[in-house]
């Protein structure tokens, strides 16, 4: 914003400015300068102030006419205000708003600035808030910086630009001067040229500056006087001149002589450096020598010191190791025969098993083949026809198998009643059966509680049944007998046995003898089987 | 072998009852008999009835003889009531 009034200023200035130009042509250097000032002053200008330049110089070619004018300006606007307030409110309410803009925008930008203004202020004022968040906005997005900046630019571009037409003038106006000076005195210096002595320089100087001072007084004679007073001015250089040679000479001679003198000293001094340099070397070699010698010839005795304790430490260790490693071997040797002492040992031992097992073995056979005999009896006894008591094989088993306790469980279960008495063998079994079955079956239609005519009804209604044969099925006493006739041919008492125990009432009661006996048999028949 | 004839074999029960009923049937009748013709001759005039009666009675002690040896358990008035199957 304010860039832009600065603009607008610049312009106006410029503007106002043309007719100064046609005015005063003829002082450029002037203009310029007054130029270079204007613009520097350029923010400085006020409206109002561009406003007036903009309304006088531009009708004023004479002084008269403007007077003339100005008067006529004056009472026009008198007129005008006379006239009309209008223009006075306006200027008013311009002036009001202007300012109110100002201070405004004064108000935001501090508000940018502080914080607590901010508040205040966007608290106070109506629509505050939606102003300063656009400034900060613009703020955030640099738009500021980039008119400071631009600003900044300008000024110093401008202040540039006056500094370069400043300099320009000065120039100007100071090159006359300057330049004058140094070729008045360089075409005066040309009268006597310089000697190189610096005496003699600074007496040129003032011979010089006194021959100014004769050009400026009329002496007479003057040119023989110079030229006098250069003639010595030369003498004087060559006698100085010879004055410095001689002196050189003298110098030099001076320098020669002690030149050898220092020479001299030198060499002699050398000389003795050297020899004492050769006497210092051979001493310190000397005392080197000795001194490693005794190092070497200590160091040569604690080396062999320690070589021989090396050695004697080896030695015993050597030693040590060959004990060590002869008891190894005779221990070894030992233990290797009393291994094989051990080893024959427990074959001794295992020959000594074997021996024993065997006659253990043999025993055993001799035992199993007795019982094997006395089992071969009791068989022999049980198949016979006839009913054979078998105690005594029993006894002879059970003195042979004292060991066995199977056999002995087994033995220990056979009656001794049955034993004394025998069983009956298959044969006689089923013979014995048959009178059991003609008994069954008179019985078999007698009732649990029948009395003496149920009996005697069964036994005459018995003789009216049909009999059954082979393996029927059914579970009523002739089928029974059938089936229990059936297995006694097959030689099965077992299965028999089994199925006329499933009889009932009164014919199970008849058959309980024929049963226990078939019972005892199979037993022990079990008995023999399990012995074998 | 005196153990064969103290024990029977179990399938000669029966016929060891009917030995019995039956001698006990010969005995009793026969001494019903005569006491029926001693008493028939002696008080009752020589009639037949009373030997009847008397032959009979001995046949009747008999008979109950012989049905308490073929069931011990049935005697008259007495029943016994089998424990229902658990």
């Amino acid at each position: 914003m304010l860039g832009a009034i600065r603009q607008a200023a610049r312009v106006r200035t410029a503007n106002s400015f043309s007719p100064n130009v046609t005015r005063q042509q003829n002082f450029l250097q002037t203009r310029k300068r007054i130029y270079s000032t204007e613009t520097t002053s350029k923010s400085t200008s006020d409206i109002s102030k561009a406003a007036t330049n903009g309304a006088t110089p531009f009708k004023g070619a004479t002084p008269t006419e403007t007077v003339k004018e100005e008067l006529a300006a004056n009472n026009a606007v008198k007129e005008e205000l006379a006239k009309k307030k209008g223009f006075g409110f306006g200027k008013f309410i311009l002036g009001i708003t202007i300012f109110g803009g100002i201070a405004y925008g004064g108000a935001v930008y501090y508000s940018l600035e502080h914080e607590d203004f901010r508040d205040a202020f966007v608290e106070h004022v109506y629509g505050a808030e939606k102003s300063v968040e656009y400034f900060e906005d613009l703020q955030r997005q640099g738009t500021f910086e980039r008119i400071r900046k631009d600003v900044k630019q300008f000024n110093n571009k401008a202040f540039d630009k006056g500094k370069d037409v400043f300099n320009r003038v000065n120039q100007i106006f100071k090159q006359p001067d300057t330049v004058k000076v140094p070729i008045e005195k360089i075409v005066k210096e040309r009268k006597i040229e310089l000697p190189e002595d610096p005496i003699l320089l600074k007496l040129t100087y003032t011979l010089n500056e006194l021959i100014d001072i004769l050009d400026n007084y009329d002496v007479k004679d003057k040119d023989d006087l110079i030229k006098r007073a250069k003639e010595e001015l030369r003498e004087l250089g060559t006698h100085i001149d010879l004055l410095r040679i001689e002196d050189q000479a003298r110098i030099q001679a001076h320098i020669t002589e002690q030149n050898e003198k220092y020479n001299q000293l030198y060499v002699s001094k050398e000389n003795e450096l050297k020899r004492q340099l050769e006497d210092e070397k051979k001493r310190i070699y000397e005392q080197h020598y000795e001194q490693f010698n005794s190092e070497l010839a200590r160091e040569s005795a604690r080396h062999n010191e320690e070589l021989k304790n090396e050695l004697f430490r080896q030695s015993v260790e050597i030693q040590r190791r060959w004990i060590r490693d002869v008891k190894f071997m005779v221990e070894k040797e030992r233990g290797g025969r009393l291994a094989r002492l051990d080893n024959i040992n427990h074959h001794l031992k295992i020959l000594e098993r074997i021996s024993v097992d065997n006659a253990e073995h043999l025993d055993d056979s001799l035992k199993t083949h007795r019982l094997w005999c006395a089992l071969r009896a009791l068989q022999n006894a049980i198949e016979q026809p006839d009913r054979i008591p078998f105690a005594n094989q029993i006894a002879a088993m059970r003195h042979l198998s004292s060991t066995d306790e199977i056999v002995t469980t087994v033995l220990s279960t056979i009656d001794d009643n049955v034993a004394n008495n025998g069983v009956d063998s298959i044969s006689d079994l089923s013979a014995r059966f048959a009178t059991v079955r003609d008994e069954v079956r008179r019985a078999s239609l007698v009732p649990e509680n029948g009395g003496v005519f149920a009996h005697l009804l069964s036994i005459m209604l018995s003789k009216v049944l049909f009999h059954k044969h082979g393996l029927v099925e059914g579970s009523d006493v002739e089928s029974i007998l059938a089936r229990v006739q059936y297995h006694l041919n097959e030689n099965d008492l077992d299965t028999a046995t089994r199925e006329l125990n499933q009889l009932k009432g009164w014919p199970k009661k008849l058959a309980e003898d024929w049963i226990k006996a078939a019972r005892n048999h199979l037993e022990i028949k079990q008995a023999i089987e399990v012995c074998h | 072998m005196t153990n064969e004839e103290k024990k029977t074999s179990s399938e000669d029960i029966l016929n060891k009852k009917w030995d019995l009923c039956l001698s006990n049937l010969l005995v009793k009748s026969g001494i019903g008999l005569s006491v029926g013709i001693v008493a028939s001759a002696l008080i009752f005039k020589k009639k037949s009835w009373p030997i009847a009666m008397s032959t009979g009675f001995g046949i009747g002690v008999a008979y109950a003889d012989c049905q308490r040896t073929f069931n011990p358990t049935a005697i008259p008035g007495v029943k016994i009531i089998k424990p229902p199957p658990s």
